[in-house]
């Protein structure tokens, strides 16, 4: 038999299902491709959302750079292959920028797909008279992938069969170059709320307020907001800085600033210019809390001090590395052993950037390898000037560490440390060449001691956390108890109006049953009494949910439980009414709560949505999107239904209020969600709808700490 | 008049349009001539406001939602413009207390009646404001003033010192609205029936 060989082939489907796995997302989708501008060297990328909610044919999002542009060897050969590795290979972008390319691999067609179904690309480079434009139309592309689902299809085509227009125009707009990206036929709408996390998405991206050569701004126009108008987008990483130190000199008398420490006090000085030269200089130092809050906030590392010289970055560039460990320390400043292990600050608490010009450093000279200085007098001494500077901070957070310590668990950890460290010396010195023999007993002596310190120490630590638990779930109790008694307050009132509705609705009848006179009354008495009776066996239902539920906090992924809620737990209903659920969540989020009761909280709005939408035409959505604000966890739930009238805004969550008797609505679920979420000192109000023309947003904030 | 039917409006205030159609709104009418709903507090006012001459006897809810003006506002507004009405507080809460609860008093409520109450005990309440009233002298002047022909009660019937004159219906309206000179006629015709009253007081 003779040997023949079979190919891969790679249909449009494929394609696309790749596509979904890798962009997850709309809001990554224009984050991959706003990276792709800064690879690109851009300095200026503008955003602009024309006619994006409610989605119409005219919707239309185009993302302009003026970056590097492509030419159409670019084109054919990354942009239009799938997975292009050539940014990888490089590392950094191209001088003069140098940036650490941040897009990842070849993601940026699958980014536009994700946003629209169809592409008008035009990118110019420097220089050139003309533009080239390339158009891919998803929407083709669709239906061959529908035909490609049935089992029948005549003729399956491949992905590579696909054919896409390109052109060339003569441009007008003078000495631009770079890329534009024209996206119509968009996949969903952008409500303001949608674009607001954009801006926090994309407000990683930029580098903190910095004066650079080549920086970085993004601006985002949406022609239906107006707040968006030019908006630049800020970084907000410095924010969350729990210290900020920002260094200059005197040119005049040749001084510079450096930083004190004295008396616990962080102060600063002037000094004579160091044989580097004046230079200037930020510090940013993170604590744990705060760090935590920067990895909120901005997607870049906090990786220590980088030297700008003119507002280009000198170093460390060309080295990415994906290990934080293999990254190179500049200053040595991991490699410090000045002060004790617990005080002393590392590259991972540290951002920040000394910044240093020809003019004034001339000194300090670029090493041939371009991954270091020449290391002469110059950069030695700034080296030094730097770590004193952490030093000095060290030297303030020390003190204050030690002023605040009074925390007993933490005095704890720091005795098991500290004795740890004396066992760690006294074995250093056991091992020592000139130590005796009687010595080396005495210290055995001395470490048995310190060992049985140490588990006693454990010991007590390990009560004191136990009875730190325990107080922890006492706490949570006692707080569910609190706001069962008030809603049991609440509850009564319920209770009592109802009661009293009955019982003079049956007296009536009791009263002057079968009097002819009130005949034209009676039935619906009796119909009264009966849905009276149903309203009050379901507040019954509730209160003893209520009590049972919420006592069981614990931590609960946000992501899993909407997803599950939205795209499993409703897909049949969701599906029979057509409704199309969009579920806007980038990242798991653990929430200190009750899973039942958020579950409770999204099902009751679900269920409102499907009866706003019960009357509508057109696309049915129901949206439900989860970002943080700060300590919160903020939800918005929206749908494009019918709405709430405006007179009735106030009221919907008030108990018993209902503009749904017909469809069974009791009046309670709106006031229940509203009373679980008091209860954790949570809030959920009624906001503008999001989807237009017409539809209902409610924003819920949900705290992640426990009050 | 329906035979039987005492003359008072009640006017409830009460933003749970279901009360509207409780038996107790149809027992109310059995026993008064006219019972009116309001559903804000702003309406009542109103309406008191507009019917400040006839006998008004009020039923008031306390709690409105959130972003309206509550039960207690109601009270206060209507005590600027008089301290005659009888007011019922009807209330499902159990825990009035505080600045709430000294605004309600100081408001010269009549009663206070549970959510839960039986229309019973509502006409109860009901019809003892109704006595209260009816043993005012506003009220005295009232039924005085049926005894005489529409046209007499419309012609000048009093004229004071400085020259104003008035019907025996603005009189009785001035006293209603508790003007300076409806207190004033009010304090005199007290005096008066007293000084008549017990001048012969053998023939009591």
């Amino acid at each position: 038999m003779s040997e023949q060989t079979l190919k891969y082939k790679f249909d449009v489907s494929a394609y696309r299902l790749l596509g979904r796995e890798l962009i997850t997302d709309r809001i990554t989708a224009l984050f991959e491709l706003v990276k792709n501008c800064y690879d690109a060297n851009s300095t200026r990328v503008t955003i602009d959302f024309y006619d994006v909610n409610p989605r119409s044919p005219q919707s239309r999002i185009v993302i302009k750079d003026n970056g590097m542009g492509m030419t159409f060897a670019d084109i054919r050969d990354k942009w239009m292959v799938i997975g292009t590795s050539s940014k990888r290979r490089e590392g950094t972008s191209p001088a003069p920028f140098n940036r650490k390319v941040t897009g990842r691999k070849g993601v940026g067609r699958f980014a536009v797909d994700k946003l629209g179904s169809k592409l008008l690309l035009k990118t110019r480079k420097a220089g050139e008279k003309q533009t080239l434009c390339l158009e891919v139309d998803w929407s083709a592309y669709t239906q061959e992938e529908e035909d490609q689902l049935n089992l029948f299809s005549s003729s399956p085509k491949l992905f590579t069969d696909m054919e896409n227009r390109y052109w060339y125009e003569d441009s007008s707009d003078g000495e631009w170059h770079g890329t534009v990206l024209d996206i119509t036929l968009l996949n969903d709408v952008w409500t303001h709320n949608d674009i607001d996390r954009a801006y926090k998405e994309l407000s990683k991206l930029i580098m903190p307020s910095f004066t650079q050569r080549y920086p970085f701004e993004i601006y985002i126009n949406a022609t239906e907001y107006d707040d968006y108008r030019e908006k630049k987008v800020e970084s907000r990483a410095i924010e969350e800085a729990t210290l900020k130190v920002e260094l200059g000199y005197d040119e005049k008398v040749k001084q510079q600033e450096t930083l004190i420490c004295q008396d616990g006090e962080l102060g600063r000085g002037m000094i004579k210019e160091l044989p580097c030269g004046l230079v200037r200089m930020n510090i940013y130092y993170y604590d744990k809390n705060a760090k935590r809050q920067y990895k909120k906030t901005t997607d870049t590392l906090i990786d220590g001090l980088k030297v700008y010289r003119d507002g280009v970055i000198a170093t460390p560039f060309a080295e990415y590395n994906a290990e934080q460990n293999l990254q190179k320390d500049l200053f040595g400043i991991d490699k410090r052993r000045y002060s004790g292990f617990f005080d002393k600050i590392s590259t991972r608490d540290l951002l920040g950037w000394v910044d240093i010009s020809w003019s004034r450093n001339p000194n300090i000279i670029d090493a041939t390898n371009r991954q270091d200085f020449v290391g002469n007098e110059a950069w030695l001494e700034l080296k030094k000037f730097v770590v004193k500077q952490l030093v000095e901070i060290e030297k303030y957070l020390k003190s204050k560490k030690e002023a605040a310590r009074t925390e007993t668990e933490s005095q704890f950890t720091d005795m098991r440390v500290d004795m740890s460290g004396l066992r760690k010396d006294i074995n250093a010195i056991k091992g020592l060449p000139g130590v005796s023999g009687e010595a080396r007993q005495k210290l055995e002596q001395v470490e048995i001691v310190v060992q049985k310190a140490q588990a006693s120490t454990n010991s007590i630590l390990k009560e004191y956390q136990e009875l730190k638990t325990e107080k922890r779930q006492q706490e949570d109790l006692l707080f569910s108890l609190v706001s069962l008694q008030t809603y049991a307050g609440m509850l009564s009132h319920i209770v009592k109006t109802s009661l009293g509705k009955i019982k003079r609705d049956a007296e009536f009848l009791h009263r002057h049953f079968p009097d002819p006179q009130f005949s034209a009354h009676y039935k619906r008495l009796a119909d009264q009494i009966f849905d009276e009776m149903d309203r009050l066996g379901k507040a019954m239902d509730f209160m003893l949910k209520y009590a049972k539920d919420d006592q069981n906090f614990e931590d609960i992924d946000v992501k899993q439980v909407i997803e599950n809620l939205m795209l499993n737990t409703y897909r049949d209903i969701f599906s029979n009414q057509h409704i199309k659920p969009v579920v806007e969540i980038n990242k798991a989020l653990s929430l200190y709560y009750n899973q039942k009761s958020l579950e409770d909280i999204i099902s009751n709005l679900i269920g409102n949505s499907i009866k706003a939408l019960s009357g509508i035409n057109g696309e049915k959505i129901i949206k439900c999107s989860v970002m943080v604000d700060e300590d919160m966890l903020v939800i918005y739930f929206s749908d494009n239904g019918c709405g709430i009238e405006e007179k009735d805004r106030n009221k919907v969550f008030d108990v018993f209020f209902t503009t749904t008797a017909e469809q069974g609505g009791a009046g309670l679920g709106l006031f229940m969600v509203k009373a679980r979420l008091e209860a954790i000192k949570g809030k959920i109000e009624l906001v503008e709808n999001e989807l237009r023309p017409t539809g209902t947003t409610f924003k819920i904030e949900i705290p992640f700490k426990k009050p | 008049m329906e035979q039987g039917k005492r003359t008072a409006t009640i006017l409830v205030v009460e933003d749970d349009k279901g009360q509207q159609t409780n038996g107790f709104a149809l027992e109310v009418e059995t026993g008064f001539e006219r019972v009116v709903f309001k559903e804000t507090v702003n309406d009542a006012l109103a309406f008191v406001n507009d019917n400040l001459p006839s006998k008004i006897i009020i039923l008031l809810d306390l709690g409105f939602p959130k972003s309206e003006e509550q039960g207690v506002y109601f009270l206060n507004e209507l005590r600027k413009q008089s301290r005659r009405i009888p007011v019922i507080i009807w209330s499902g809460r159990d825990d009035i207390e505080g600045a709430e609860y000294q605004e309600i008093i100081n408001g010269s409520t009549f009663a206070f009646l549970s959510k839960s109450a039986s229309s019973e005990e509502i006409m109860e309440i009901l019809r003892k404001a109704d006595d209260y009233l009816n043993s005012q002298i506003d009220t005295a002047v009232e039924s005085w003033l049926e005894s005489h022909s529409e046209e007499e009660r419309k012609k000048p019937f009093l004229k004071t010192s400085d020259g104003q004159s008035y019907s025996m219906e603005d009189l009785l309206r001035e006293i209603r609205m508790q003007t300076p000179f409806g207190k004033k006629i009010a304090l005199d015709i007290n005096k008066l029936t007293i000084d008549l009253l017990f001048r012969k007081k053998e023939q009591i």
